[in-house]
């Protein structure tokens, strides 16, 4: 190294240095190359090298470094004029799908294009995602960033060399709003003002941080579950910090409120038939079974299924399965229950005309019981189905006797 | 200590509780209990006093075997269920659904064969028999009354679900008419004999008859056991050889045939055809008065599973014992009644859909039974269940405290669907 040092110094006073640096790589990977073949050279000086080439090896590394550049501004450029063009192919095939459909083109939203695509293109497919689907170029199109770096090569972000900047730069925010925060804390006590800010401290009640996916959206970055835990932490240090509530709109851009999931669901009103009666109808699923359950409000604990009472079921298991929603609103002889089952075993049938009855219920009872009933797991269809028999066993899991040898 | 055991010593113990009101009262409000001074000559009881001393002031004890005040106020549980008037003559549809006891020795002599398992248990632990009255039972007790018995015998018919309460309704006329000195031709179930693994002997009288030995041996000691005085009193009317050595002559108590067959069990089925011949003539005669009861008469119409030794099926009409009760349907004699239960159970698996009597006793057997009176033995009614679950609950057999709670009941009515034998097996395991 000392030997191509004294070189290098002689060669620096005449020309410009940066080319000179760039000259010597290029020696440097040609001995590299001539390093492979066995033949041990220390780093030569282009001198060595037929001069007629030396031009033209500097000016590639250049050219390479500014095509590479170059390459990138053609490709995001490209990449924009194709995603303008998707949206704008989007935009004619809307109102082409309004036309089709016999509607405004003009009020014509996602929720009318799926409804468009899924009855004129109906699929049986039990996996969403791979059914025909019409959705903006944004949401179908991975999001790219920006150019990331100028002309010259100098990029734009600041942490861009830790390979995330939007992660780092975020956890820098957090931070830099934490300092300030406790600079002012300071400055309050000095003044004498903190009992004033005693009552201001913030809660965030009903709120959880985003998840791990939400960030990776959002910061278009790949995010390691451990980077993710260390956002949170620095996050939650800010949050319980005693002036957060000056962060408070910062704090809730990162937040979602938790909503229970009744919430979700909206309460379906009873009908009422040609007596006057109020019912309500829901279905049920279990295994194979099929049931159809009608409730009648303002009954006396009649139960008819397939035409027989509770007689059709003649394990007590069965009925027990029966009263547990009933039992759990307080509703055992206040309603009248009319069901039809068909398909499956005892146990399937129970288990759809209990699902069935509880859906029924809903309409019958308040918020509070339904959500009694869920959290009971009552109006959850239950998954379960028989699994299939393998090749080679006997059964789904059962396998032939086993010999050790 | 085995099950029996312990339901006998559960039923001691629940009986002194229940004789004994101050203990009742004292566990019921979780008060402490003194000491109590019993006067109780059995040994057993006076040991079972001291235990269950200790045992009731024990806290966990008291707690989980007493109603609080609170609980007491939301049961519903405050009928009153008993009918202190043990004579079935006496009772009227306005002691529907009310309990009344049969007495000790009356169980012991009629009902004890006549019941199913269920009810012979908790008779074991409740140390007492007491059945409800209901509407089926009486209407059938008005017939048997007003009946003129100078006709040709009337039939009727019991029919309803499995667990309805038909062969206890059988029983309350049993008990009835037992009261009244008929003589009672009783057979608990007729369709036991239709089962393959019956011991069966050829007929030495007739050829092609297959006799039942054990089973008719059997049956003569239940008939003795209902029929003792009224046996002893009648004389047989015919002269009867049964084989080279051994004859009946006439003139002699029917007892004597009947303990004929019991000891010579060769020759039991055909005692009790010559029992049933006699019977008849006499009723006939106006001496005595007969009921015929018989618990899932379908059965002496159903298929039959016995087998020869040579492997051949035996039809059911070859069956002495069967060929005997089948003569007792038929309307050729008078002063008399037949009363019947027709079972789903009493009939072959494959003629199971339907209770009605048309269809479980066949073509044959509706021949021969039309016509009939058919009364049906509904699942309780609203009354019924509630007074069944306060007798439930004085004798201590709805344990759990919540079992007695307006809610607790509503489950239970819920999960036995008003139907009395469920009822009985819902309350038994909670």
């Amino acid at each position: 190294m000392a030997a191509s040092m004294q070189t290098f110094s002689r060669v620096c006073s005449t020309k410009h240095p940066i080319k000179e640096l760039i000259r010597w790589q290029i020696t440097k990977c040609s001995a590299l190359d001539r390093h492979k073949n066995g033949v041990h050279t220390s780093c030569r000086l282009l001198a060595d090298v037929i001069p007629e080439t030396f031009e033209q090896k500097t000016e590639n590394k250049a050219e390479k470094i500014s095509k590479a550049m170059r390459l990138y501004m053609e490709r995001a450029k490209n990449y924009n004029s194709m995603i303008d063009k998707e949206i704008d192919e989007y935009e004619v095939g809307k109102r082409h799908l309004a036309n089709i459909m016999g509607e405004d083109p003009d009020s014509f939203n996602q929720d009318d294009i799926d409804r468009a695509i899924k009855y004129l293109l109906p699929s049986g497919l039990f996996e969403k995602r791979a059914r025909p689907q019409m959705k903006h170029p944004y949401e179908v199109f991975p999001q790219r960033k920006e150019a990331l770096f100028g002309k010259d090569g100098r990029p734009h972000h600041y942490q861009f060399y830790t390979g995330k900047p939007n992660y780092h730069g975020l956890l820098h925010d957090i931070n830099m709003k934490y300092e300030h925060l406790n600079a002012t804390e300071t400055e309050l006590y000095k003044n004498g003002k903190m009992a004033e800010e005693e009552d201001k401290k913030l809660f965030l009640h009903g709120f959880q941080w985003i998840d791990h996916k939400t960030l990776t959206k959002q910061l278009i970055e790949e995010i390691s579950p451990q980077e993710y835990n260390r956002f949170v932490l620095v996050l939650h240090r800010l949050l319980k910090h005693k002036l957060s509530y000056k962060e408070e709109e910062f704090l809730l851009k990162y937040s979602k409120k938790v909503m229970t999931m009744s919430q979700f669901r909206s309460i379906e009103k009873p009908l009422i038939d040609s007596d006057g009666r109020e019912y309500s109808e829901a279905t049920g699923r279990r295994k194979t079974s099929n049931a159809t359950v009608t409730v009648y409000n303002n009954g006396s604990g009649q139960i008819s299924i397939n035409g027989q009472d509770l007689a059709y079921f003649k394990d007590i298991h069965q009925r027990e399965q029966l009263l547990f929603p009933l039992q759990l609103v307080n509703k055992i002889d206040k309603v009248d229950i009319v069901a039809t089952v068909e398909g499956g075993g005892s146990s399937g049938q129970t288990g759809a005309i209990r699902l069935a009855l509880a859906h029924a219920l809903c309409s019958f009872v308040d918020t509070d019981s339904i959500e009694r009933l869920r959290l009971a797991g009552l109006l959850t269809k239950d998954p379960r189905t028989r699994e299939r028999k393998k090749p080679g066993q006997p059964g789904a899991r059962k396998k032939p006797t086993w010999k050790r040898r | 200590m085995d099950a029996l055991l312990r339901m006998q010593v559960l039923g001691r113990i629940g009986n002194i509780i229940y004789r004994h009101s101050q203990l009742k009262t004292t566990l019921l409000s979780g008060r402490k209990i003194p000491y109590l001074r019993l006067h109780s000559k059995s040994f057993t009881e006076k040991s079972l006093l001291r235990c269950m001393n200790s045992v009731v002031n024990n806290d966990v004890f008291r707690r989980t075997y007493s109603i609080t005040a609170e609980q007491n106020e939301h049961t519903s549980l405050t009928f009153a269920f008993r009918c202190h008037d043990n004579n079935p003559a006496n009772h009227t549809i306005d002691q529907e659904g009310l309990f009344y006891t049969v007495p000790s020795e009356d169980y012991k002599r009629y009902l004890h064969k006549a019941i199913n398992t269920e009810f012979s248990a908790q008779v074991k632990v409740f140390a007492e028999s007491c059945i409800m009255i209901r509407k089926p039972a009486l209407e059938m007790i008005d017939y048997i009354r007003n009946s003129d018995l100078n006709r040709p015998v009337a039939r009727a018919i019991f029919y309803g679900h499995t667990g309805a309460g038909k062969t206890m309704s059988l029983c309350h006329v049993l008990h009835y008419c037992s009261k009244e000195n008929w003589l009672i031709v009783h057979v608990p179930w007729p369709a036991k004999w239709n089962k393959r693994n019956r011991e069966i002997a050829v007929s030495p009288f007739k050829e092609g008859r297959i006799d039942l030995p054990l089973d008719a041996a059997e049956w003569l000691l239940h008939f003795r056991t209902q029929n003792t005085d009224l046996l002893k009193e009648l004389t047989c009317q015919f002269s009867y050889t049964w084989s080279k050595r051994e004859s009946t002559e006439s003139g002699t108590p029917l007892i004597d045939i009947v303990d004929f067959g019991l000891s010579r069990n060769k020759f039991a089925s055909d005692c009790v055809g010559v029992l049933m011949k006699e019977v008849k003539k006499y009723a006939c005669d106006k001496r005595v008065k007969v009921l015929v009861a018989i618990d899932g008469v379908n059965g002496l119409y159903s298929q039959c599973a016995l087998k020869t030794e040579e492997k051949e099926n035996v039809l059911i009409e070859n069956v002495s014992l069967v060929r005997t009760f089948r003569k007792l349907l038929n309307t050729d004699w008078s002063n008399g009644f037949v009363v019947c239960t027709v079972d789903i159970n009493a009939s072959h698996y494959s003629t199971r859909e339907n209770h009605t009597p048309r269809y479980l006793l066949g073509k044959q057997g509706f021949e021969v039974m039309d016509p009939f009176i058919p009364v049906q033995v509904p699942i309780y009614t609203d009354k019924e269940i509630y007074s069944c679950l306060c007798y439930y609950s004085d004798r201590n057999w709805i344990q759990h405290p919540n079992g007695k709670t307006d809610e607790g009941l509503k489950e239970i009515i819920f999960l036995s669907n008003h139907n009395p034998y469920t009822l009985a097996r819902v309350c038994s395991s909670r």
